[in-house]
This record gives C-alpha cells, sequence and structure tokens, in this order.
C-alpha cells in the first residue's frame, strides 16, 4: 500500500509539475505583446514653466535665463501661463499646464524672518507625470540672492539631466583693454552668466594663463615681473591671499592642478634641455621630471582621476595630442586628423578630451575621446583657443579673437560658450576684452 | 661639341636661311602652345560640371519572419462576390467566421476596459447580421422559382451550382495566392504599422541629450493602451539601475513619452487591438547621438 502511496505521490507531483509547466508557458503567453523599439526623439529644448516667485522675481528670473541659457530649456512666456495661483503649497492643475506644453513647473517663494534671514524655497514638478521631482529650502542673507537662484537653477538641472549643475561656477579670464600695442591685461573674475564682474590685478604686470583648481577655490596664473621672467603665483580667492610659487624660466602655460589639487603639472624649457613636462608638490616644492626625450612636450593635463596625463607633443613631426600614464610611461598618440593639435584639457566627467586645432589657416575647437575616437570639431574662427570645461564637463568656454587692425582701439577678444555637442554658442559679455577663460569647480 | 649646343646651332642657322619656314616654325609653336595650354587649362566648353544624382535615403528596417499583408481590395471583392453568388457557401464561411470570432472576445473582455467591451462585442455579430440578410435574400429568389415538381431537379442543379463554385473558388484561391492564406488581421503588425507607431513618438520623446554613456541608456517601458489609442498603464521594466541618476532621467524621459498628450491617442490599426493593446516600447538613445 505505502508502495502505491508512493507511486501516486510520484505521479501526482509529476503531474503538478506538468501542471506548474503549462501554466508558466500560458502566463508568458498571456504577456506575449508587441515589442518596439523607439530609436528617434527630439532634442527640442525643454519648454519649462517658470512662475514667478512669491516675492522674488528677481531670483525666478535668473533661474529662468541659466536654463535658457543651458540651451537644455526653453523657458514658457508667462504671458501664456493659464493657472494664476501660486501659492507653493497647493497642487498645480497640471491639465492647464499640460495645455500650454509645458513639460516641468517651477514654482518658489521668498520669505525674510525676524532675524533679517532670506528663507528662499522651491518646488519642480514634472506635468506629464504629476510628480514633484525636487523641492528645497535656503537660508541665507538677501544679498546672497543671485546665488540661490544658481543653487536653485543647478537643483533643476540636476533632476531634469541626470548630472550636477554648472550654474552656481565662476570664470576667472584675462581682462584685456587698450590698443594692440598698449594692451593691458588684468587677471578678473565673474560668475558664469557674466555677472558680479570683479577685477583681482591692477594690470601693472602681464598676467597669462589662470588655471582654477578642481577642488578648492584657488587659481594659478602666469606673471611677468621682468620680460623673460615668468613668475607663477597661486592666489586663494576666498582669502584674497596669494604666494609665489616660483619662477619659471622658459614657461609660456601656467601650472594646471592635479585632480587633489596637491600637485601642480607644466612644461618648462630648463637651460640646456628642451621642453618637458614637470610635476610639483605644491607643500614641498619637489619637482618631477615626467617626460624625457629630444622633442618638445607641452600643455599637459591630468585626468579626473589623476592616473593619466595627456599632452601636446611633436615627436610625430607636426604638434599632436598624446596619452601617458602618471608616471610618464606608455605615452600613445590619439590625434590622427589633419592640422595640428594642441592645448588638450581633460573633461572633468572624463569621456572627452577638449583640444584647439589649426588648419588651413583657420582655428578650431574640438573634443575627442581619451582613445582619440570621435573626434568632433564644434567651433571655428579666425582664432578660437584655449578651452575650459565646466565642472559637470558638458559645456566649455574659451576664446574667441579677432583679426587685429592697426585702428583697433580696444580688444576685439571674447569669451564664448557651447555645449560639448556642439549647440548653443553664446557670448559672456564682459565689461573689456576677456581671453584666456578657467572655470571654477561649484562653489562649496 | 656637346650635342645640344650643334643642335640649336642647326635650328637657328634653318630660322635664319629661310624666312619662310621660320614664320611657319613660329605659326606651329604658337599653335601647339595654345593646345598645351587649353589642355592644361581645360577646354571651358566641355568641361561641363558633373551633376551628382540626388541622394536617396534609406531606412533599413528589420522584417518580421512571417509576412502578413492585407488583401487587396480587388481580390477581397472577388471573394465577397463569390461569396453572395453561393448562399450555401456563405453561410459556411460564415459559421466558420463566428466560430473565430467567439474564441477572440473572451480575450478582449478580460483584458480590455469595460467601455470598450460593448463596441468590440457589437461590432462583430453586425458585421454578421448584415451578411446574413443579403443570403437570405437571394436564398429566397431561388426557393421561389422553384416549382414542387421540380425539386428534384433543382437540388441537381444546386449541386452542380455548388460543385462549379468550390472548384471555381479552387481556383481563386491559387490567384489569390498568399494573400488570404497568411493574412490574419490580428496578426502582427506589419512593418509600415510599427514604423508609424516609432514615427508619433518622436516629437513626444525628449532624448536625454548628451548624458553620458548615451549608448547604455535604453529604456523598457510596457504600456497599456486603451481601443481608442491612449495609454492608460505605464510600467518601467528595468527598476534595477534606478539608483543611476543618468539612467532615471532617461527612464523618466520614457515615461514622459508615453504620457505626452501628442502620443494620445496614439493612431493605431483598430483591427489589430489584440496586437497593441499591450506593448513593451524600448526607449533607446544611442542612435541620436550617432553610436
Amino acid at each position: 500500500m505505502k508502495k502505491i502511496s508512493n507511486k501516486n505521490s510520484f505521479f501526482n507531483n509529476g503531474l503538478r509539475f506538468i501542471y506548474i509547466l503549462i501554466f508558466c508557458f500560458f502566463s508568458h503567453s498571456s504577456f506575449a505583446n508587441t515589442v518596439l523599439d523607439i530609436t528617434r526623439g527630439t532634442d527640442e529644448p525643454l519648454p519649462i514653466a517658470i512662475v514667478d516667485f512669491e516675492n522674488g522675481k528677481n531670483i525666478s528670473e535668473v533661474v529662468s535665463n541659466n536654463l535658457k541659457n543651458s540651451g537644455l530649456f526653453a523657458p514658457i512666456d508667462s504671458a501664456a501661463f493659464i493657472e494664476s495661483d501660486k501659492a507653493l503649497g497647493l497642487r498645480p492643475r497640471f491639465a492647464d499646464w499640460r495645455l500650454i506644453d509645458a513639460r516641468f513647473l517651477v514654482r518658489g517663494k521668498t520669505e525674510i524672518d525676524d532675524e533679517g534671514r532670506m528663507r528662499a524655497e522651491f518646488r519642480l514638478w514634472d506635468v506629464m507625470t504629476e510628480k514633484q521631482l525636487a523641492g528645497q529650502a535656503y537660508f541665507t542673507v538677501p544679498d546672497n540672492w543671485r546665488r540661490i537662484a544658481h543653487l536653485i537653477s543647478d537643483e533643476i538641472f540636476k533632476a531634469l539631466t541626470g548630472e550636477n549643475g554648472y550654474f552656481d561656477t565662476r570664470i576667472v579670464y584675462i581682462s584685456e583693454s587698450g590698443s594692440p600695442k598698449k594692451r593691458i591685461k588684468k587677471l578678473a573674475i565673474m560668475d558664469q552668466d557674466g555677472a558680479n564682474h570683479k577685477l583681482l590685478t591692477d594690470g601693472k604686470y602681464l598676467v597669462l594663463t589662470p588655471r582654477f583648481s578642481p577642488n578648492m577655490q584657488a587659481i594659478t596664473y602666469l606673471s611677468y615681473i621682468k620680460k623673460d621672467q615668468p613668475r607663477v603665483y597661486i592666489y586663494n580667492l576666498d582669502t584674497g591671499k596669494q604666494e609665489i610659487l616660483g619662477d619659471f624660466p622658459g614657461m609660456t602655460f601656467a601650472p594646471r592642478f592635479s585632480p587633489d589639487g596637491k600637485k601642480v603639472i607644466f612644461s618648462q624649457a630648463i637651460k640646456g634641455a628642451n621642453t618637458e613636462i614637470y610635476s610639483m608638490d605644491i607643500q614641498t616644492r619637489k619637482v618631477k621630471r615626467i617626460t624625457n626625450n629630444p622633442d618638445i612636450d607641452v600643455s599637459p593635463s591630468y585626468s579626473p582621476d589623476g592616473s593619466r596625463i595627456t599632452f601636446n607633443s611633436d615627436r610625430g613631426g607636426k604638434p599632436q595630442l598624446y596619452v601617458m600614464n602618471e608616471d610618464g610611461s606608455n605615452p600613445k598618440r590619439i590625434s590622427f586628423g589633419k592640422g595640428r593639435y594642441s592645448t588638450p584639457v581633460w573633461s572633468p566627467r572624463g569621456d572627452y578630451i577638449a583640444f584647439t586645432k589649426s588648419m588651413k589657416g583657420e582655428y578650431y575647437i574640438g573634443v575627442m575621446r581619451p582613445d582619440g575616437s570621435d573626434e568632433r570639431l564644434l567651433d571655428k574662427g579666425f582664432m578660437v583657443e584655449g578651452p575650459t570645461w565646466a565642472p559637470n564637463g558638458r559645456f566649455l568656454a574659451y576664446e574667441v579673437s579677432h583679426r587685429i587692425k592697426k585702428t583697433d582701439k580696444e580688444a576685439n577678444v571674447q569669451i564664448r560658450m557651447v555645449d560639448f555637442s556642439g549647440r548653443n554658442k553664446r557670448i559672456i559679455k564682459t565689461p573689456e576684452g576677456a581671453s584666456d577663460p578657467a572655470w571654477s569647480p561649484l562653489i562649496p | 661639341m656637346n650635342f645640344f649646343t650643334r643642335a640649336y646651332r642647326d635650328i637657328v642657322s634653318l630660322f635664319s636661311s629661310d624666312k619662310s619656314l621660320s614664320k611657319s616654325a613660329v605659326y606651329s609653336a604658337i599653335f601647339h602652345f595654345t593646345i598645351i595650354i587649353l589642355l592644361f587649362i581645360g577646354i571651358p566648353l566641355f568641361s561641363k560640371s558633373y551633376d551628382s544624382p540626388d541622394i536617396v535615403p534609406i531606412q533599413i528596417t528589420n522584417v518580421s519572419e512571417i509576412t502578413n499583408v492585407p488583401i487587396p481590395e480587388d481580390v477581397e471583392e472577388q471573394t465577397s462576390k463569390k461569396e453572395d453568388l453561393t448562399a450555401d457557401k456563405m453561410e459556411k464561411t460564415s459559421v466558420v467566421r463566428d466560430q473565430v470570432d467567439v474564441p477572440d472576445l473572451p480575450d478582449t473582455e478580460s483584458v480590455s476596459e469595460p467601455e470598450t467591451k460593448p463596441e468590440v462585442v457589437v461590432a462583430k455579430p453586425k458585421e454578421v447580421k448584415k451578411r446574413k440578410p443579403k443570403k437570405s435574400k437571394k436564398k429566397p429568389p431561388e426557393p421561389d422559382l422553384m416549382l414542387s415538381v421540380l425539386k428534384t431537379i433543382d437540388e441537381i442543379k444546386v449541386k452542380k451550382k455548388v460543385d462549379k463554385d468550390q472548384k471555381e473558388d479552387k481556383k481563386e484561391d491559387v490567384k489569390k495566392t498568399n494573400y488570404q492564406q497568411e493574412f490574419d488581421a490580428s496578426a502582427q503588425l506589419s512593418i509600415s504599422e510599427l514604423d508609424s507607431i516609432r514615427q508619433q513618438f518622436i516629437p513626444c520623446w525628449n532624448i536625454p541629450y548628451g548624458a553620458r554613456d548615451a549608448e547604455n541608456l535604453s529604456v523598457q517601458i510596457r504600456v497599456h493602451v486603451n481601443p481608442d489609442g491612449t495609454i492608460h498603464d505605464a510600467q518601467l521594466l528595468s527598476y534595477q539601475r534606478m539608483g543611476d541618476p543618468f539612467y532615471k532621467v532617461a527612464a523618466d524621459s520614457a515615461l514622459r513619452a508615453v504620457r505626452n498628450p501628442i502620443c494620445n491617442p496614439l493612431k493605431l490599426p483598430p483591427e489589430k487591438y489584440e496586437k497593441w493593446k499591450i506593448m513593451t516600447l524600448n526607449f533607446d538613445p544611442r542612435h541620436m547621438f550617432g553610436k
């Protein structure tokens, strides 16, 4: 009997197994449906509705301007708004916002508390999915309203692109004035949108090629105290203090920082040797030679992880771009296009290297992958050069100079910005001519 | 003496001795020179610019293994004529159709919303009803003409007719080639239909432009579509990567696309509702960046 029952249970189990199999089969078939690959969409700027902040119209205007300048968003004219209720606590009437084709909605308000501090609050809504994507409140002194607007812009940018913003950043550059023969060059700084402009040096000495530290608000720059005597300074923007890093005869570009900010890397023609690449520990001032060959190696730039260096060398005949390990080993040529390549800069995102290229009498700003693939030229002109990356690795700023005429009374040079895909070129307005831009990291 | 100097001297003496010869030699030199120049520069008359032919853009689409082409109208007409002629056959076909339709209905009932059920249920019987009266209209005249005495003869005639029709039908079937044999309204969506859906999503989907690793940001979304083409539910199938901010943005962009008013309702072939009531959409931005 037992045997039979065992057999039965085995048989039952077997049947159950088959039932389960059949069930699985049918349950799967019930989900069988059409599978469709959607490979094309639109890359038009996203329509976003930014309602004037309660008691803070100036903030919402800066936010709107920032998002518009990024080229990724198209703020909708407030005249088109149907919903007039600005109250932040209430849930928006999404149908009204869908009617005007808004994909996102930003609302906010500011208040001044009893102690005189300003409280700024905003919310970002997805009109299609009717969800809140971001919402934050900031406390600060009222004079800081512009920075609050940049922080809100960064928060919105991050929520909608997945990437850190770049609005709460500054650009340091060389302010140029006077005729070509009597050109005065001063170190200057401004917000990325051109506001809060400030001069850092008085123009007594020639200053060149400022470089930002990637993790602190400090810059290095080159200054000529005497002819043929370039001196490198480190300027701390927070404290306003500056110190001499050293005199570097035969140097043409200021040193660049390593990603951890502890070292600088530079090229220099030391007496008896040709131009080679060196690194220096900022604290100990100990110099280490990285390249050693009979050709000219210049303008080094670290990868964001600090493990590799991209630089420019004429060891292949013409100036081309190379990538080597941090210790100088395993150099590999990455640029193989026509023309001459120079000033490579590794993106903070790590995925691209920006460069200047000259070909057939014209200059180009371009990007390529660190392995040399996917080379794209983003802008060209009589003279475009010296790209610098925004801290999110998505935008580039560079110098655009026009043909110099003897009749020129002022410097005809500007800073232009471009998306790394080549879209959305725009000039950053400056009081005087502007060259040699260097983009700061996000302000801590 | 050098060969060249001697030759030069000979030529000079030749020219100086005979004036007419020197003249013709000059003409000949000019003539040859112009020919050489023309060959060098290119004669403007013959240097017509070559018109390059227009570029024909070709889009490569994947062809499904089974062809599913709808029956051309004329073939359909022929079959319907046939059906009209033969009442018995018509009845048979209609019965067969009913049998096919019936199992379809419960499916739609079980999955789609209540609103749409009536439409589907009513629509199909109506077709059958419409056709049935036709048959009945044509049927009666035949019995009317028949006399009770000639019943047997008529029966034979009808049999013959049916036989004939069946034979003709067989011929028709051959003529129809693959159309009717393989076309099934509820079968897979055709390439053009799939492409039409793709086209409709283009303005709705704002791609995550310039995102890092765009080649790895494909997002799968299962959508449940109402019979009127509006999307009433969308589920993300790949939640695992939502921790990655770039993936989250890509997923959000795809979810926004299916909820975009421009894409609601979608234009879809109503007869294939079974095939598009649930769709898996794979939003893949890699091709937008030339990857």
